[in-house]
């Protein structure tokens, strides 16, 4: 396989870690996982967005920056195979769902000081999962401050997500997950992993599982 | 003979041109075009700053299958110097096949109808201005419909320019 760095991202319980704690396994790769729980501000946003959206989203900023910087000024980088749950981009991305105008402006100037100096995979797994089966593993997985969240948020970020992959053509390997069942079935995690076997142009190449 | 409806977009200038070339170039060498949908214009965002991209939707009549239909396309985009030079930047033309009559084809490389069809108001918009009652053939919903339940429809806006052969 010739990806050093690869991503995993997909909206709000897609199966990003999921899949980041098989994959990594299999390659016996470095992982990165986002710490969403040390955010201070995280269920405090959920309860009262407009107020708390913008500490939220800074906070998440500042710890994906510290991660993976870390991680490039690691020496052993290139030696070994990473594999993160996250984008840097992500920042922006919800910052664009949840800031304000003006607000909204402000974070993209942090951002686009920061983001040069970020290494960005060599490959995208984009999870396109339908927001009603979204909701039933948010349910599953049960995190009390997520319980709430309406289906008009996480359209919101799914067309976000998909409108950066298409408009920046982005090297994606672009899964349909809606039956995806990585812990279940073996065959799910052999798809990706002979999809990772090969070579691809810039852009969304699709994946669907058996 | 089949029909089917192409997406194009651009977002370097002249994209009112870009695409009028591209939309020839396929009425010469894919099949010939029957309708030209209005034009919208999307904002485009990102962590690199970039031009709006317009987009239209274009229905024709093609002889080839799928395959070669999907070949003769990507050499029309390259033919038109999709640029390279900056990565995830600007395109020239971007062009994607949405419906091929009733027809479902699931390859890694071609997937028809689009996967994302249902989601995007840049497709949907312009594709109902054009066929509003053609009937997704996944969903069994006519075009109208799914432009009803998407999320994305208020992000364009329809340009006075239009384009012709």
């Amino acid at each position: 396989m010739q990806y050093n760095f690869i991503t995993i991202e997909g909206n709000i319980g897609a199966g990003k870690t999921t899949l980041s704690h098989l994959l990594s396994k299999h390659l016996n790769a470095r992982l990165i996982l986002e710490e969403f729980a040390d955010n201070p501000f995280l269920s405090k946003f959920y309860e009262n967005p407009t107020q708390y959206a913008f500490p939220v989203e800074l906070f998440f900023m500042a710890e994906r920056y510290k991660q993976l910087k870390d991680l490039m000024h690691t020496k052993d980088l290139f030696q070994n195979v990473t594999v993160s749950d996250y984008l840097f981009t992500k920042c922006l991305l919800f910052a664009k769902v949840n800031l304000a105008d003006e607000e909204f402006r402000l974070y993209q100037k942090f951002f686009e000081i920061i983001n040069p100096q970020i290494v960005q995979p060599d490959i995208l797994i984009y999870l396109h999962t339908p927001v009603q089966k979204l909701q039933e593993n948010i349910k599953k997985r049960n995190r009390t401050f997520e319980q709430t969240i309406p289906n008009e948020y996480l359209f919101s970020l799914q067309e976000t997500y998909t409108q950066y992959i298409k408009q920046h053509n982005i090297k994606t390997l672009f899964v349909d997950a809606s039956n995806a069942d990585f812990l279940g079935n073996e065959k799910h995690l052999q798809t990706i992993i002979e999809a990772l076997d090969k070579d691809y142009e810039d852009g969304s190449h699709y994946i669907t599982l058996p | 003979m089949s029909n089917v409806y192409l997406s194009l977009g651009s977002n370097i200038e002249d994209k009112i041109s870009y695409l009028t070339q591209a939309i020839r170039i396929i009425n010469e060498q894919v099949g010939k075009v029957i309708t030209i949908s209005p034009c919208y214009e999307t904002e485009a965002w990102g962590p690199i700053t970039q031009a709006t991209f317009i987009n239209c939707i274009t229905k024709i009549e093609t002889s080839f299958t799928p395959g070669k239909l999907l070949q003769k396309l990507l050499a029309i985009e390259q033919t038109l110097g999709r640029k390279r030079e900056i990565k995830y930047g600007p395109r020239t033309i971007d062009i994607d096949i949405l419906l091929m009559g009733n027809k479902i084809i699931r390859q890694q490389k071609l997937l028809v109808p689009h996967p994302l069809l249902q989601e995007r108001g840049f497709v949907l918009v312009p594709l109902n201005d054009i066929a509003s009652t053609i009937i997704h053939p996944i969903f069994k919903l006519s075009i109208a419909e799914l432009l009803g339940t998407c999320q994305d429809k208020g992000n364009v806006n329809k340009l006075k320019t239009t384009i012709s052969l």
